[in-house]
């Protein structure tokens, strides 16, 4: 399946602009016209169980072949259709008096968060890379396409030093920089923040034997603005795991085997 | 400690896990002779985690042989504790048997226990991520050895159990999964990399996520809540180590 899905299209305002009249349209029909057939469509347990599997077969797919990638139409309407679901479940789940609501709302409210994070957010999302040699500095930066940016910072690298096990193989290893010729290091797991929006990390170095000094070592600076929302998200979803080992199964309702 | 004692662990604590199956089989009613002996057995296998833990400096948590390690553990406790909860006698035994096929596994194939822990594993997040994940998979290995007693028996009176199994299995998979999207976040640059291994999560999610919607509203009928029960088993396997086999997984992030 070709990718045929350019996210830059839905970038800053673009995506707040149709999250927000999508959301607005959600709200507005569920309180004033609940009984429309999108809502009720939408709102449905059969729309659960189909969105899942399709979600679930879409992964699968993914999982066992390359026919499809993940900046697809396919995963754009799959994941659209969603994200409208479990907002028009969450909505109704708030104003609900269901058992287990704290729940419920942790977890349907978590992941919707952190899909639209992830999902919206990714047409203002970037990766550049950066390659600074020992003792040099560089403000210029690429992307997977080859395209540059000039960086709004000068980096530098003063030293990189590496820990070496017995048999040879790094223990750890630590890329000590300048920035803006403000002392800064940076290491695997633990990014440097420059900016609200930007992170650097550290991702490759000159593979050198022990004892001789790395040359140079690679950087990577990713940009995403929507963290904050997907942060929201995810700790939300973790708490709603709490409560969902904590608290006793949901009853099932009417339940006859066939 | 080493694992070339190992084996002494493995034969004592396994002795005592078939002996404490065996009494469960063996009695008409609960037995607490067999939460003894099983419990006994824990110890000893936990015994030998924790001296492992030790002598490695580092968290037995990296390689495949030490995750096999951890699941033979977590089967036996949560095998255990559905046992000591609902009193299924014959839990044990298979809950024995799935153990001792991992620990079997782990006598093996020695090669694959590597002392050095590289940085990229050198996180706050590494044992909560590792440790929650394999004690799902063995909580929703118990949840798959009620389906196929169910599906065998061709009754329905194990439902109320399995689904107090996959919610508690279900907390833990959210939350290794969501503590791997921190991690990834802090490690990578991003909370989810469509990676194999995160795709095979997502596909093992959504199948318990679909069983626990169709019981919430009394659906499917038995043959289908028991095929999304082995499927969901079966994608946990592809996530756990079956995707290592896949030729994707050779750009994979997590192999380690």
């Amino acid at each position: 399946m070709p990718d045929g899905f350019d996210a830059t299209f839905f970038a800053f305002p673009v995506n707040v602009a149709l999250l927000l009249l999508c959301g607005v349209v959600l709200w507005v029909l569920c309180r004033e016209k609940p009984n429309t057939a999108l809502v009720v469509a939408l709102s449905a347990p059969s729309a659960t169980f189909l969105l899942i599997s399709i979600v679930a077969a879409t992964c699968l797919v993914l999982g066992l072949t390359s026919w499809l990638k993940p900046a697809s139409w396919w995963f754009f309407f799959v994941f659209s259709a969603l994200i409208a679901h479990l907002a028009i479940v969450t909505f109704r789940g708030l104003r609900s008096g269901k058992p287990n609501r704290l729940r419920f709302v942790l977890n349907h409210a978590g992941l919707l968060l952190a899909l639209v994070g992830g999902f919206a957010g990714s047409a203002d999302a970037g990766q550049w890379r950066l390659r600074v040699a020992d003792g040099g500095v560089t403000s210029e930066a690429y992307a997977k396409d080859g395209s540059a940016i000039r960086l709004q910072h000068e980096i530098g690298m003063e030293r990189f030093d590496v820990e070496y096990y017995a048999d040879g193989n790094p223990a750890d290893y630590e890329a000590h920089l300048t920035i803006d010729g403000k002392a800064v290091a940076v290491k695997v797991n633990r990014p440097y923040a420059l900016s609200a929006f930007d992170n650097l990390y550290l991702v490759d170095y000159e593979h050198v034997p022990a004892g001789e000094r790395v040359g140079y070592c690679t950087l990577e600076i990713v940009r995403q603005p929507w963290k904050y929302l997907l942060w929201t998200g995810i700790v939300m979803m973790l708490a709603g795991s709490v409560l969902l080992f904590a608290q006793k199964a949901s009853e099932t309702k009417n339940f006859e085997m066939r | 400690m080493t694992w070339s004692e190992f084996i002494w662990f493995a034969i004592a604590a396994g002795l005592l896990w078939i002996a404490g199956a065996v009494v469960a089989l063996a009695s008409r009613s609960f037995s607490r002779t067999a939460v003894w002996l099983t419990g006994a057995g824990l110890c000893v296998y936990s015994a030998f985690i924790v001296a492992l833990w030790i002598a490695l400096q580092r968290p037995p948590l990296r390689t495949m042989g030490e995750t096999r390690l951890w699941y033979s553990f977590f089967v036996i406790l949560s095998g255990l504790l559905t046992y000591r909860r609902w009193h299924y006698r014959w839990l044990l035994f298979f809950a024995t048997v799935i153990s001792l096929v991992f620990v079997m596994v782990n006598l093996l194939k020695p090669e694959i226990h590597d002392q050095s822990l590289m940085p990229a594993l050198q996180s706050f997040w590494f044992v909560p991520h590792v440790t929650v994940y394999i004690f799902s998979y063995s909580v929703l290995g118990c949840a798959f050895i009620l389906a196929l007693a169910g599906w065998v028996r061709r009754t329905d009176c194990y439902f109320s159990t399995i689904d107090r199994l996959v919610y508690i299995g279900m907390a833990f998979l959210t939350l290794g999964m969501m503590s791997g999207a921190l991690w990834a976040k802090s490690a990578w640059g991003n909370f989810w990399n469509w990676d194999p291994k995160e795709t095979w999560a997502a596909i093992t999610w959504c199948i318990y996520l679909l069983y626990i919607h169709l019981r919430l509203y009394g659906r499917g009928s038995r043959t289908l809540l028991n095929v999304l029960l082995t499927l969901g088993f079966l994608c946990m396997q592809m996530c756990w180590y079956g995707v290592n086999y896949l030729s994707a997984a050779k750009e994979s992030l997590h192999v380690y």
